[in-house]
């Protein structure tokens, strides 16, 4: 199932709730939290249900026998069997198929790809138990005894299949300890309305003239048309993926969990590095604190480390190599930038923001074109191409300014703008508090109509 | 105060819409949409490990969702909206998982959509108020096309067989930019006269309407051709039959007004509302009756037209029928079989310039025995005319091949009725019986 559906919306959502307020113990609570997230999850993949529930007692078994033999070696053991089995499940269902095609390519055999559908959500569940393993061996979180709290940590409907990937630690007070506040229930809402919003009408809608410039007008592309296309589908991606993450936190607001944000304005970036403070957050808070901090951080092959960091985001994002070139041109740019950080300090903010820009819509190239012709030849097209500008381009982009100056305006960080000027705030979160009910029926009234005749629109993280 | 009123009124209204769904009518059909809606699906363990059953559910939330034609309606016009719009402007159609189920099997007698769910799954673009469906054909599937009609050729000697098969629009989009969307038109029906043997004949239609393709040779709004474009096909076909075609000057020509088609009621698009087709038509000379049959047997015929009084794209032999008969003035001792979808409707108008009868059998609703029909009627021409769907589908072969290849041929004691006299006298015996 997906937020941004009717069925969802109207169904779903009252239904889970109704049934979790009515319940005043916080056992029973988790207990329907649990039974709706696994009607949710069942809902696209009823098959694979039976992967996160074995996922989900595997790892609560190996936390156990950690924390049994806590301080001992077996403890070290059974965190790496741990993540030597989640891995494996990792790969097994994501990754089988790529690995068989790259030995079959290697060494020339034959073997047949076992042809497994990407069970839905597995890298974010697999990346959260992960994260519970360490921090327990850590002993940053206390390990949890009950196994339906624990499976309402993994499996919450809310962040269950595209994010954010919440660390135990957040939320660990408030599975047994928690409260929908007024206030809390209030923002929930209100965070809820404006990503069906995002999802609905801005990526869905940037959706159709990508389709339109990237594959419908492919081989008769000028450059400016390139440009233009790949820009409309950072547009979507942004969108679409804050959109969701937006819903998620909403909804968590709702059943009373705080989770942290996982947008800050990327697009507001002056810098690669600090476009992925500002992305994803969750996963890159993921692979700072378990993989670059490990392997030395900042102290030790720093260049390396961020390679190697890099890398693996990309394999992570998909079985494909383009994921890793993607994600080794990010590498590459970090380098760059951590080499080149004195004269960067120095250089006007426009120019840093503008090659940061520049460089994010180019790599989303990487991201579109699974296949490597297309994208080769797409990339030069997007500084060469024999095809002039067609009429699609300037229609295109003076039929849709209102909804370009819709995304540009929800890609400022106005927040950040006018932090210092405190009237100004005060005053638009003033006028934002009364008006947000209103806002909230219009963006409801708009993601309901224009989701009418769209029984299925998944979120372009789902394919992670 | 103020937080706790608002979020009450946002969960009463959210909670008002999902009571008012249950208390709406649910409906089978939508007249609008023109297609079956969805219905509660049923739980067994194979929808259920599938996930087809809760994706039903999905669907049928959303088919008998209160009020939605006019939601829908809403929806187009916000999507459309969105931009600003211009002259020779290009416009993309994302297809609906919901657009996928046609009327087949409620009412033959509307055009049905089902048999092009194919062409458009490739998607549709919309150029200046037309629609044109992007899917261009398979040439994987063109062999077993022509292995099924080499099969006909083989089981019925003395009966020729011709492949009369039509592109789809998206061979004709007027645009330099989409040119290469129709790169699998030629290609596939080039394929399935390259798998012909020497006892099938191929009309080369597409050659035919490239001659032509500045024309108007298919609808903006529907996706079927035009009269004028299902006249180059039956020139194709006469230079492949050995006959002259008439030539139109020789047909009486009649313009019948203003309509919107399927695929207006597929996109709902407003700028193909302002972009409405004209139905032209050009009636042979040649006078002819026609009876319509059921699906199989030869009871309950009743009297068609040639050309009905439908502004649109039924007008053709009245739309689609299992079987029809059409018997003309002409004498020279040939009778044809049409195996056809809808596109050969408009095509098999033109042939009662040349034959005696001609049986108009659409493969999607008929169960007739195919061998008996032409061998007791003495057919002498099995014709294949129909549009690009109905050849580039392994499913819709299958059809065609299982009217005739898979069954024996068995003696029919009731011949097809030559006359519409014998027509009215069946009906009346039915109505006879049915009063008793």
């Amino acid at each position: 199932m997906v937020f941004s559906s009717l069925i969802f919306i109207y169904f779903f959502l009252p239904a889970s709730l109704i049934a979790y307020f009515l319940i005043p113990s916080m056992t029973w609570k988790n207990s329907i939290l649990l039974l709706f997230s696994l009607l949710f999850y069942s809902w696209g993949e009823p098959i694979w249900l039976t992967l996160l529930l074995f996922s989900s007692v595997l790892n609560f078994v190996v936390s156990l026998w950690m924390s049994r033999f806590r301080g001992k070696p077996q403890s070290k053991l059974a965190l790496v069997v741990g993540i030597v089995l989640n891995l494996c499940l990792l790969m097994t269902f994501k990754y089988a198929d790529f690995f068989v095609d790259n030995t079959n390519w290697i060494f020339g055999t034959a073997f047949t790809k076992p042809g497994i559908t990407l069970p839905l959500g597995i890298s974010f569940y697999t990346f959260l138990a992960l994260s519970y393993l360490l921090d327990v061996y850590r002993g940053h979180s206390q390990v949890q005894r009950n196994l339906l709290n624990f499976m309402v940590y993994v499996s919450m409907f809310p962040h269950l299949v595209a994010g954010p990937i919440v660390r135990y630690s957040e939320i660990e007070n408030a599975i047994h300890f928690r409260k929908t506040t007024l206030s809390l229930a209030w923002s929930g809402v209100n965070r809820f309305c404006l990503g069906l919003f995002k999802k609905v009408v801005i990526a869905n809608t940037a959706s159709i003239l990508v389709e339109k410039y990237l594959d419908l007008q492919f081989l008769t592309l000028s450059s400016p048309e390139a440009w233009f296309g790949i820009t409309l589908f950072s547009i979507q991606i942004y969108f679409d993926f804050s959109g969701y993450s937006d819903m998620a936190i909403g909804l968590g607001r709702l059943f009373g969990f705080e989770f942290h944000e996982n947008f800050n304005h990327p697009y507001a970036a002056t810098s690669v590095g600090d476009f992925y403070k500002r992305w994803h957050m969750s996963l890159g808070r993921f692979f700072r604190n378990y993989v670059y901090i490990p392997l030395g951080g900042n102290r030790s092959n720093q260049l390396r480390n961020i390679f190697i960091v890099w890398l693996l985001t990309g394999f992570w994002h998909g079985a494909s190599w383009n994921f890793v070139l993607w994600g080794a041109f990010f590498g590459c740019c970090m380098i760059l930038e951590k080499l080149l950080e004195r004269p960067l300090q120095v250089t006007p903010r426009l120019f840093k923001h503008s090659y940061t820009l520049v460089l994010i819509v180019f790599s989303r190239a990487i991201f579109y074109y699974v296949d490597f012709e297309k994208l080769k030849s797409f990339v030069i097209t997007l500084f060469h191409s024999e095809h002039a500008v067609s009429m699609n381009l300037k229609n295109d982009l003076v039929g849709y300014m209102f909804f370009f100056a819709t995304a540009i305006a929800f890609c400022i960080p106005w927040n950040e703008m006018f932090t210092n000027q405190s009237k100004i705030a005060n005053w638009s979160n003033r006028i934002y508090f009364y008006a947000a009910p209103i806002i909230n029926l219009v963006f409801l009234a708009l993601g309901t109509i224009l989701l009418i005749d769209d029984t299925y629109n998944p979120f372009i993280y789902f394919r992670f | 105060m103020y937080q706790k009123i608002t979020l009450f009124i946002q969960a009463i209204l959210i909670l008002g819409v999902s009571s008012a769904f249950f208390f709406a009518e649910k409906r089978e059909i939508s007249e609008s949409e023109k297609r079956k809606l969805a219905q509660w699906p049923a739980l067994t363990d194979s929808t259920y490990l599938s996930g087809a059953y809760f994706r039903g559910i999905s669907s049928y939330v959303n088919d008998q969702f209160p009020r939605r034609d006019e939601l829908l309606a809403l929806s187009n016009t916000i999507r459309y909206n969105m931009g600003l719009h211009f002259e020779n402007e290009i416009r993309t159609v994302v297809v609906q998982a919901g657009m996928e189920q046609g009327l087949a099997g409620s009412d033959t007698s509307n055009t049905s959509l089902n048999d092009f769910n194919d062409a458009y799954s490739g998607g549709m673009i919309i150029l200046n108020g037309a629609v044109f469906t992007l899917n261009s054909g398979s040439t994987a599937v063109s062999p077993v096309f022509a292995t099924m009609l080499n099969d006909y050729a083989n089981a019925l000697p003395g009966v020729q067989v011709y492949s009369a098969v039509a592109p789809l629009s998206s061979a004709y989009i007027p645009d330099e930019q989409y040119a290469h969307l129709n790169g699998k038109n030629e290609a596939t029906l080039l394929a399935i006269r390259d798998h012909l043997n020497g006892n099938v004949k191929f009309a080369d239609v597409m050659a035919e309407m490239n001659a032509h393709r500045n024309e108007k040779l298919f609808f903006g709004t529907d996706h079927h051709w035009t009269a004028n474009g299902a006249y180059h096909a039956y020139v194709a076909f006469s230079k492949a039959a050995g006959f002259t075609p008439v030539d139109r000057s020789e047909m009486i020509y009649e313009k019948r007004g203003v309509f919107l088609g399927s695929l207006y009621d597929l996109t709902r698009d407003p700028s193909v509302q302002e972009h409405p087709d004209t139905l032209e038509i050009y009636k042979p000379q040649v006078s002819s009756e026609s009876i319509r049959y059921g699906e199989s047997g030869f009871e309950n015929g009743k009297k068609c037209l040639l050309f009905s009084g439908a502004v649109g794209y039924t007008c053709f032999i009245s739309g689609d029928y299992p079987l029809e008969k059409i018997t003309t003035s002409i004498k020279n001792g040939r009778k044809a079989c049409v195996i056809k979808n809808s596109m050969g409707n408009a095509f098999a108008v033109y042939l009662v310039s040349h034959f005696e009868e001609i049986y108009v059998v659409d493969f999607r609703y008929s169960k007739h025995n195919l061998m008996t029909l032409i061998q007791d009627n003495k057919v002498t021409d099995l014709i294949f005319g129909m549009g690009m769907y109905g050849a580039m589908s392994r499913g819709t072969i299958g059809m065609m091949r299982n009217l005739g290849l898979n069954k024996p041929y068995t003696k029919s004691n009731v011949e097809v009725p030559t006359q519409e006299k014998e027509s009215e006298e069946i009906q009346n015996e039915n109505e006879k019986k049915s009063e008793q």
